[in-house]
């Protein structure tokens, strides 16, 4: 059932409070004598507008703020809440999808351009913890401390930040962060013969965050306990953050002088995937091991290429990344084949990018993956081993 | 190519070719079931003249428009506002023929108009204070006193960062 038929068939206002609605929710035809302008619009309409309000999460907020049908529609309606969730894209199921909230540098946005990897607007959430308690939660746009991370610092937001929001209130903190499409809301579960989804491993999220305090950031992106949501299902994405913030604020209390009655933030992004480790001539991304140990990236002096910038990754020609050619014949067979035709066993590995068609670009190089970039360890002259690392500082100083 | 009559709710007739007329569901449908081009005009009861004629100015734009892909799976609920250049001057209308366009489009059944209807609307609304919001649109703001202030303690973040 497609999304127009959703929005044509269900009444859309079945919660509390919606018995102060002044609006006309009846057929399509029903109009009041009154009406004028949107107030014109049946529900419906009213739904099929602000659905377009689904690439962006500040002005889901803003909208749901003008008026009581608009709230209920935005953040109560069950196939609303439907059309913040994104299909993980390595998962075997197109059907099982993250949180809006989390993907923010992908698909919810325009993706960037895919010769230059150019980034287009980015989000982040930002915690504001005091006392070792979260007690706001924001949601910035347009900056991205990770990948811009220089503008800032990881320091404290200047006054005049534009583009951020608090949504601490926001029920949308109440959602789920994972769900299956698959399953719909309750009123038409019964009608559906199909079956949940969730059921097959679902890839753990490796939490990504960067904690700031007094007026430095410590010391370093800190990779957080990765959450597996194949047993946390209904972890909701305010519980989510809760977790990662006490966990991180655990970790620093032992490491460090954290002190922990002072105002400070962590930034956190989360990606499907973050840290893979490759053993070289291994040859297959399959054995890959994720690294799902907490631990704050360490500096090497093994490390014999420095982290690029993700954009330079992308500018390079998909086809002969010169970076990846020079890597000696013991390197994984992986790296050889970087655009590929879109099979249904290898997609997962591959994104698919306008405008190619039924071809995508390895997801190591792939450019909605800009804030990766690609390390090399060597110990006495030879590779020991490739890493991938995303979201962490791209900044040197 | 054949010709059908269309007749608005304030009694004026319009003729049509009959394929443009077809961007339609609803005509469309109609003209299934009857079998055969009618001879009399075919009456949109709640379409006025002034709204019939730029739906049809529409259709006849996009009357060689390929049919939508069937399959809208994933991709759709990805929602692009982006509309193309005609579209974007087509729908440079006043408010109230804005939405009588979009009720047209959905009374008439013809979902790509409604698309570049709704994505107008959503344009207007992004980037805009809730405040910004209502006059753009004359909503009226019927939250309760409580929930009011609920919004406004949420508005104050940035004086208390």
């Amino acid at each position: 059932m497609n999304t127009w038929n959703i929005t044509r068939e269900r009444n859309l206002l079945t919660k509390n409070g919606t018995s102060r609605l002044k609006w006309p929710r009846t057929g399509k035809n029903f109009v009041p004598l009154d009406a004028q302008g949107i107030n014109s619009l049946p529900t419906e309409l009213h739904f099929e507008i602000l659905s377009y309000l689904t690439d962006n999460i500040i002005s889901q907020v803003s909208a749901s703020k003008v008026c009581l049908l608009w709230k209920s529609i935005i953040l109560t309606d069950p196939y609303f809440q439907l059309l913040r969730y994104t299909p993980l894209q390595n998962h075997h199921s197109e059907l099982i999808s993250i949180h809006q909230i989390f993907n923010l540098t992908e698909a919810w946005t325009p993706p960037p351009n895919p010769i230059t990897g150019q980034p287009s607007t980015v989000a982040e959430i930002r915690c504001k913890i005091v006392a070792e308690q979260v007690i706001a939660y924001h949601y910035v746009l347009d900056k991205n401390y990770y990948a811009y991370g220089k503008e800032y610092n990881f320091g404290p937001p200047p006054d005049d930040e534009p583009n951020v929001l608090d949504i601490s209130n926001s029920t949308i903190l109440d959602e789920q962060c994972i769900r299956d499409l698959s399953i719909l809301p309750v009123e038409e579960r019964e009608l559906s013969d199909e079956i949940p989804r969730l059921t097959a491993p679902l890839d753990k999220l490796d939490i990504l965050t960067a904690i700031h305090f007094r007026d430095e950031y410590y010391p370093d992106v800190i990779f957080a306990k990765p959450v597996n949501f194949l047993v946390e299902g209904g972890l909701t994405v305010r519980q989510l953050l809760e977790d990662i913030v006490s966990s991180l604020i655990v970790a620093m209390k032992s490491k460090s002088d954290l002190d922990t009655e002072k105002d400070h933030y962590v930034y956190l992004a989360v990606r499907t995937s973050s840290t893979c480790h490759f053993t070289p001539g291994s040859g297959s991304l399959e054995s890959f091991a994720r690294d799902t140990s907490p631990k704050v990236q360490q500096k090497t002096p093994h490390a014999l290429s420095s982290p690029s910038p993700p954009n330079s990754t992308s500018k390079s020609s998909p086809t002969s990344p010169p970076s990846l050619t020079k890597f000696p014949p013991a390197s994984p067979t992986p790296w050889k084949t970087l655009i590929y035709k879109i099979e249904s066993l290898k997609r997962h590995r591959y994104t698919y990018r306008h405008p190619w068609k039924h071809q995508g670009l390895h997801n190591l190089l792939s450019p909605t993956h800009y804030h990766t970039f690609l390390g090399v360890t060597a110990k006495s002259g030879l590779i020991t081993s490739y890493n991938i690392y995303t979201f962490d500082r791209l900044h040197s100083d | 190519m054949s010709q059908i009559t269309l007749l608005s709710s304030d009694n004026v007739e319009m003729k049509v070719d009959k394929e443009v007329a077809e961007r339609s569901i609803l005509i469309k449908n109609m003209l299934e079931d009857v079998g055969e081009t009618p001879d009399q005009a075919i009456p949109i009861p709640n379409v006025n003249e002034g709204v019939l004629r730029k739906v049809i100015e529409w259709c006849e734009h996009h009357r060689n428009d390929p049919p939508p892909p069937a399959d809208e799976d994933s991709d759709s609920r990805k929602k692009s506002t982006d509309i193309e250049e005609w579209d974007q001057k087509f729908m440079q209308v006043d408010q109230e023929m804005l939405f009588e366009i979009i009720l047209a489009a959905n009374y008439l059944d013809i979902k790509p108009l409604l698309d570049v209807g709704c994505k107008t609307v959503a344009n207007m609304i992004k980037g805009k204070s809730p405040e910004e919001i209502r006059k753009t649109f004359n909503i009226q703001n019927d939250f309760t006193p409580e929930e009011e202030d609920q919004i406004r303690r949420e508005n104050e973040w940035a004086e208390d960062r």
